[in-house]
């Protein structure tokens, strides 16, 4: 189809008064196929403006559209017509709002902005969607808690569900949970387990089907088209909730407290299973116990078992110690914590439990736990208060902290990048713990409950709703061709050009996602419902053969070439930055916004990710005599900030081997420069920026200026 | 090692923890050990401050501690922690149920204490005295009740010695006294005894400058939360002081120069009579007015626990101020009308006096009176070991 591209300028919101915007205009009309239609508005977003442009692109049916107005963030909606492409260029807060207004810099800035969007319709087409018809069953693995509430909410949603449960019953660790602490007002007495009453309702429900001793065999496919092995049965299911749950730490590790050593030293698993059957008796001669001494943090925030906090075991043992001196006369319990960790509304239970005199309370370090005298005595060191005091006590419970079930095999995926879910640095399967829960590094599949982050029932509860409707959501976008997450509106997925393949196996190796599995020659075999539209494997590829529709190697390479560089001998040096589109761009939208000034010499071009850049736009860039290259992306190392995991780490790994290139270009190293940014450090980046440009002037003009 | 952190072997003993409750710490058990109390304790020494420490061995019902621990007399109940206190623990409070606790432990015979801490004995120890007096009154035909029955007017008026004779005030408060010095000795020896019993050495004396402190109410007046309350106490004890002058100077007027009492108020008689009364006069009404403030303190605070003692302490010293001006003013008025009525009703109110009176001293070693010993002790004890400057 013939390329007709519309450019529309906004002069409104301070546009006009930072630059002619008639310079602007003269400068798009050049840069625009012929017959250019080139419009200036006051206020495209306004009615009048809107509709104007709107009757434009009725009449005039371009294929492209380039709007050079605010940020792309904003008015996505509204800026928007069927089947034609829409380009973005930020006048307001990447140009007029953050440069000095009338200065020739900001002029030649919007000038050079709005060639690289109308560039960029060369090439980027229209995405057209990749269909899949998915299933719509989810399936479950894990039959606790947090299994069968995701299972009863799919199902509730009207999607058929499979439960998955290795034991022979439902119910997991929560089947051996006595009483539990209060999950609603007025928090302050024990509850009811509710894990009776979700067997029942899983058990019933018409579209749940379980199925106990069970574990997966196999599992194939992609989102949308799973296929699963279990049981002997094979069955597809369009996404997977993970619901392994977690066990407690290993008790026999904790020798120094006299766990598996002092017979009279249980878990507070076991302590449980005591009070279920109503019978607290000493392990070791089956005396009744008078006495429990509870040691918190039992290897939990400690460096040598497990470092993190399991959020749940202060709670627990004031559970325990309430429902342990209330099971007959002249009982008491005494609790030594690091910190009591009880957090919102249960700071309610912990205060009725401590009202009580029989249940005892202290900060302190215990220093040892020995046999003595028919009893066990827990010495206690660091107490602000109670220095060197000894507790004896019949029994001592240790609160044990949660290890995530994480530790396959559980799903035995036929991914080429491994059976089992990735995991952080604790065994937490997880992909982004802070912006993006449940989401785990493959794609379709969520994990909740305690095997993703350590958490209480009625946490786990809620947790497991929220992957279910992650489940869902998986099946409905596959069924529409779209990205899941993050670019969760994007019809666009990477296309392979195989015959130039030399399958050197980066893009497979180097995806986060597990999207490329590889034949046995190694040619990449892409699915499209695994990706996430990052393209890091575009990034990747050193034969460029990867390419979105609306977003390749050249279409970029294209927006690099039309920026004006000024001849050597005018003393206007020019540099390119690609900025991440998650964070670093909308940190520029925001530094626009506070009028935070910065040197104009710099063309942004937005990245999907800092792991789609490709080293062949950073060799373009210099070769056409742009003086320096800064890339602004996310945060990489292990408390990661990067959208697709680790886009911004392989970015800076690869710039390592830019300097081949600069070598060949015979450059200075410091022409390229990678930054981590988060959003909220926006007031840091004119500083960058200028540093940047300072450091770069300073080494002098690039060599290759009018070649 | 530092006071009140030494190496202890003590055990969790939940039957303390329950007594200190009883006692008025109702909210011990509130206490999240934040330190926030002691932090803004205006009195409480830099290192191992209170009443955090205290209060988690009041949860821990850790008895041996609290009862070596001079720190409960060091502090002076304004209250600055409770009202800070982000959890309602009310450690101000909690400090008074241990001292009230310390005090039942040490007293000798400690099951007086225990029923002079307890609401539902106050009435049958309050009737002790009364019984006794009333049945001393009944002794004689030339006292007592056969003066109530005539009321004699003759020889300057109405005159207490003829309804209570001196030797009968002397037989009963003079055994009575005794006992309460020997009951305060013990327990103060024995509450010594514990508090050095971590075997620090003195450092310096600490009397003269302890003293200073309970006259000049220096300590007392670092407290922040009421002022009034100061100023209460500040009456009570100055009232105190000033019947006890005019009662020394009465005893010198009649056994150093042969007085006979009442003292005169003529002006002519300044030095040996008109100084004292005025003395005494003026002890009583700001004893009264400083009773006053302590009970309305008391009354209109919403962040304090007041203890039946509290209550029942109050109450004797303004019963005492009372009963003591009034007997005053209804012999005057007596001996003006001679009214036989009046007579009548002067020597009733005399004997509850002596009754409040005797309520007042020979309980003192178990009542809240006895922090004038106990903490002039701790005070003591705790400049010499350096705990305070």
């Amino acid at each position: 189809m013939e390329r007709k591209v519309c450019v529309f300028i906004c002069s409104g919101c301070g546009i006009s008064e930072a630059f002619d915007v008639s310079k602007v205009e003269e400068a798009s009309k050049e840069a625009t196929p012929r017959p250019a239609v080139v419009k200036v508005d006051p206020c495209l977003c306004g009615d009048d403006g809107f509709l104007a442009m709107s009757k434009v692109i009725e009449e005039e049916k371009p294929t492209h559209v380039v709007i050079g107005a605010c940020s792309q963030r904003l008015f996505q909606d509204r800026f928007s017509w069927n089947g034609v492409f829409v380009e973005r260029v930020n006048l307001r807060e990447h140009c007029a709002w953050s440069h000095e207004p009338q200065d020739v810099g900001t002029l030649e800035l919007a000038q050079d902005l709005m060639r690289m969007g109308i560039a960029k319709c060369g090439k980027a087409e229209m995405p057209e969607p990749h269909v899949e018809e998915p299933s719509e069953t989810v399936l479950v693995i894990g039959g606790g808690i947090s299994g069968m509430t995701a299972a009863l909410y799919a199902a509730d949603a009207g999607y058929g569900v499979v439960l998955v449960e290795k034991d022979d019953k439902l119910g997991g660790f929560a089947r051996n949970i006595y009483k539990t602490y209060p999950s609603a007002p007025p928090y302050d007495k024990v509850a009811e387990n509710p894990v009776s009453g979700l067997i029942e309702r899983c058990e019933t429900n018409p579209r749940i089907k379980v199925l106990l001793g069970t574990t997966i065999d196999e599992i194939s496919g992609a989102p949308g088209k799973f296929s699963v092995k279990a049981g002997g049965k094979e069955f597809m299911v369009g996404a997977i909730v993970v619901a392994t749950g977690f066990r407690p730490y290993d008790i026999k590790k904790l020798t120094h407290l006299g766990g598996g050593v002092l017979p009279d030293v249980v878990g507070s698993d076991k302590f449980e299973e005591m009070l279920m059957k109503g019978d607290v008796r000493r392990p070791s001669d089956g005396r009744e116990v008078k006495k429990v001494a509870f040691i918190q943090c039992a290897g939990s925030r400690d460096k040598e078992h497990l470092p993190y906090c399991s959020g749940t075991c202060c709670l627990t043992s004031l559970k325990q110690a309430n429902l342990f001196v209330n099971s007959g006369e002249d009982k008491e319990a005494y609790i030594v914590y690091k910190d009591i960790r009880t957090p919102a509304q249960h700071e309610r239970f912990y205060e009725a439990m401590q009202n009580d005199p029989r249940i005892m309370l202290a900060e302190g370090t215990v220093k040892g736990v020995m046999k003595s005298d028919g009893v066990v005595r827990v010495e206690v060191e660091n107490s602000p208060t109670l220095t060197n005091m000894q507790i004896d006590a019949d029994l001592v419970v240790l609160a044990l902290g949660k290890v995530p079930n994480s530790d396959g095999p559980i799903l035995n995926l036929t991914y080429r990048k491994g059976k089992e879910l990735p995991t952080l640095k604790y065994g937490f399967p997880d992909s982004n713990f802070i912006c993006f829960p449940y989401e785990t590094e493959r794609t379709g599949i969520y994990t909740c409950g305690c095997v993703r982050q350590p958490m209480d029932m009625a946490s786990c509860m809620e947790d497991a709703a929220g992957a279910a409707m992650k489940a869902i959501q998986c099946i409905y976008a596959t069924s529409r061709g779209a990205a899941v997450h993050p670019r969760a509106w994007d019809m666009s997925f990477p296309e392979f050009f195989l015959q130039r393949c030399t399958q050197c196996k980066r893009c497979t190796e180097e995806c986060p996602f597990g999207t490329l599995d590889e034949d046995a020659k190694g040619t990449p075999m892409p699915n499209p419902t695994r990706c996430r539209r990052c393209g890091v494997c575009m990034g990747a590829c050193p034969e460029r053969i990867v390419s979105f529709k609306d977003y390749s190697v050249q279409i970029i390479s294209d927006m690099i070439k039309a920026i004006h560089v000024p001849e050597e001998f005018e003393e206007k040096p020019r540099y390119v930055g690609f900025i991440c589109e998650n964070d670093a761009y909308p940190a520029l939208d925001l530094a626009g916004l506070n009028h935070l000034k910065y040197s104009p010499l710099v063309r942004f071009i937005p990245v999907r990710c800092l792991g789609s850049v490709n080293r062949v736009w950073i060799a373009d860039a210099l070769s056409r005599g742009i003086d320096g290259v800064l890339l602004i992306g996310c945060k990489f190392g292990d408390d990661y900030q990067c959208h697709f995991i680790k886009g911004s780490e392989l970015c800076n790994k690869r710039m390592e081997n830019v300097q081949e290139d600069l070598n060949r270009l015979a450059l200075e190293r410091e022409r390229i420069k990678l930054v981590q940014l988060a959003i909220n450090d926006y007031q840091k980046l004119p500083q960058i920026v200028n540093e940047f440009v300072e450091s770069v002037n300073a080494l002098g003009m690039n060599p290759y200026k009018g070649f | 090692m530092e006071v009140g952190m030494e190496r202890l072997e003590c055990s969790p003993d939940v039957a303390f923890t329950k007594e200190v409750i009883a006692n008025g710490g109702v909210d011990l058990k509130k206490c999240y050990q934040c330190a926030t109390c002691s932090v803004v304790c205006p009195l409480a020494p830099d290192k191992n401050p209170f009443p955090r420490k205290e209060m988690i061995w009041g949860q821990w019902g850790l008895k041996e501690r609290i009862l070596a621990d001079p720190d409960l007399w060091l502090c002076y109940a304004c209250g600055d922690c409770s009202v800070q206190c982000p959890r309602g623990a009310k450690p101000g409070d909690v400090m008074g149920a241990l001292r009230r606790t310390v005090v039942s432990y040490f007293s000798f015979p400690s099951f007086l204490a225990k029923a002079v801490q307890t609401q539902r004995w106050f009435l049958f120890l309050l009737l002790l005295p009364a019984v006794l007096f009333y049945g001393l009154l009944g002794l004689g035909q030339d006292f007592g009740w056969a003066e109530f029955a005539r009321v004699t007017f003759e020889d300057g008026g109405l005159k207490f010695d003829r309804f209570v004779p001196h030797w009968l005030i002397y037989s009963v408060f003079f055994p009575a006294s005794a006992f309460v010095v020997l009951a305060f000795a013990v327990g103060g020896w024995r509450m010594w005894q514990r508090w050095a019993g971590n075997g620090e050495e003195p450092k310096q004396a600490g009397l003269m400058e302890s003293l200073k402190d309970v006259i000049l109410h220096r300590r007392f007046d670092k407290c922040d939360e009421g002022r009034w309350r100061f100023l209460g106490h500040l009456g009570i004890f100055y009232g105190f002081v000033f019947l006890a002058i005019t009662t020394a100077a009465t005893i010198v007027m009649m056994y150093g120069f042969g007085q006979n009492p009442p003292l005169s108020f003529s002006p002519s008689h300044f030095v040996d009579g008109l100084l004292w009364k005025i003395i005494g006069n003026f002890g009583a009404l700001i004893l009264i007015v400083g009773t006053w403030l302590a009970i309305q303190k008391r009354l209109n605070a919403k962040d304090q626990v007041s203890h039946f003692c509290d209550y029942a302490f109050l109450g004797v010293i303004m019963a005492i101020a009372v009963t003591g001006l009034g007997s005053e003013i209804l012999r005057l008025l007596a001996t003006g009308t001679r009214s036989a009525g009046l007579g009548k009703a002067a020597y009733l109110t005399y004997y509850f006096h002596l009754v409040f009176v005797f309520y007042l001293i020979f309980y003192a070693p178990y009542s809240k009176m006895a922090h004038i010993v106990y903490r002039t002790l701790a005070l003591v004890f705790a400049r010499s070991r350096g705990r305070i400057a």
